[in-house]
């Protein structure tokens, strides 16, 4: 089932209130966010009321926060190594 | 006359604009790009209703009526009707929210107070 990933790029401050609405009802509150809508007719339509505010891309699935979150997180640039003991339980678990 | 209060054009006189009467090149650089941006949202949206064999109303009046970015008329990007000015037309970066609400293609705001004769109101930041 395919979803638009709809991200809002620009704020609606200074618009007209209906399209704070329609973002509100997006569930789009800050700049940068990012919601799934699975693709229809009814969001299609809301999209098009903020076509100038927001990014749009068809997806096959939608991203969890947490998802999201470790795609834009950077690699730490270290890894914690497991103590002996553990590998040895587990070896001899084996 | 030097330091901070020195006597400029605009602290000697009363109103001055200091918003220049055309786009520079960068303006007019981000300003198409905006309008490429609308395009590709929209063709995304139509993209992913045809899938499912869907449209909406206000999808098809779009794709029958608006142009896209490269086919409007520099004229139609970067100025805008305005009954008051010198040859009906001035620059799109007068009307408020200019870049937000990519007045050229008649819709938003600027679209909405044209209707109306009421793009000076816009302006001022009334709105």
């Amino acid at each position: 089932m395919p979803y638009f990933r709809i991200t809002l790029l620009r704020s609606a401050i200074g618009l007209p209130a209906k399209r704070t609405g329609v973002l509100q009802a997006l569930g789009l509150r800050k700049r940068m966010a990012t919601v799934y809508h699975p693709v229809s007719q009814d969001v299609a339509g809301q999209i098009m009321k903020v076509k100038e505010l927001v990014d749009v891309a068809e997806v096959e699935y939608p991203l969890t926060k947490g998802e999201m979150k470790k795609m834009r997180t950077p690699d730490p640039g270290y890894y914690v190594e497991r103590r002996a003991g553990d590998v040895r339980a587990e070896l001899e678990g084996r | 006359m030097f330091g901070p209060f020195k006597l400029t054009s605009p602290l000697s006189g009363g109103l001055l604009w200091k918003i220049p009467w055309r786009l520079s090149r960068p303006q007019k650089l981000r300003h198409r790009q905006r309008l490429q941006h609308v395009d590709a949202v929209v063709a995304t949206v139509d993209r992913a209703l045809a899938k499912q064999f869907l449209s909406t109303k206000g999808l098809e009046r779009w794709k029958a009526e608006m142009p896209t970015e490269g086919e409007m008329l520099p004229k139609d990007k970067y100025t805008i009707f305005d009954r008051k000015a010198k040859k009906y037309r001035k620059g799109i970066h007068s009307t408020f929210c200019w870049s937000s609400f990519i007045g050229g293609r008649g819709g938003g705001l600027a679209g909405w107070l044209q209707e109306r004769g009421r793009e000076d109101i816009g302006r001022d930041g009334l709105v």
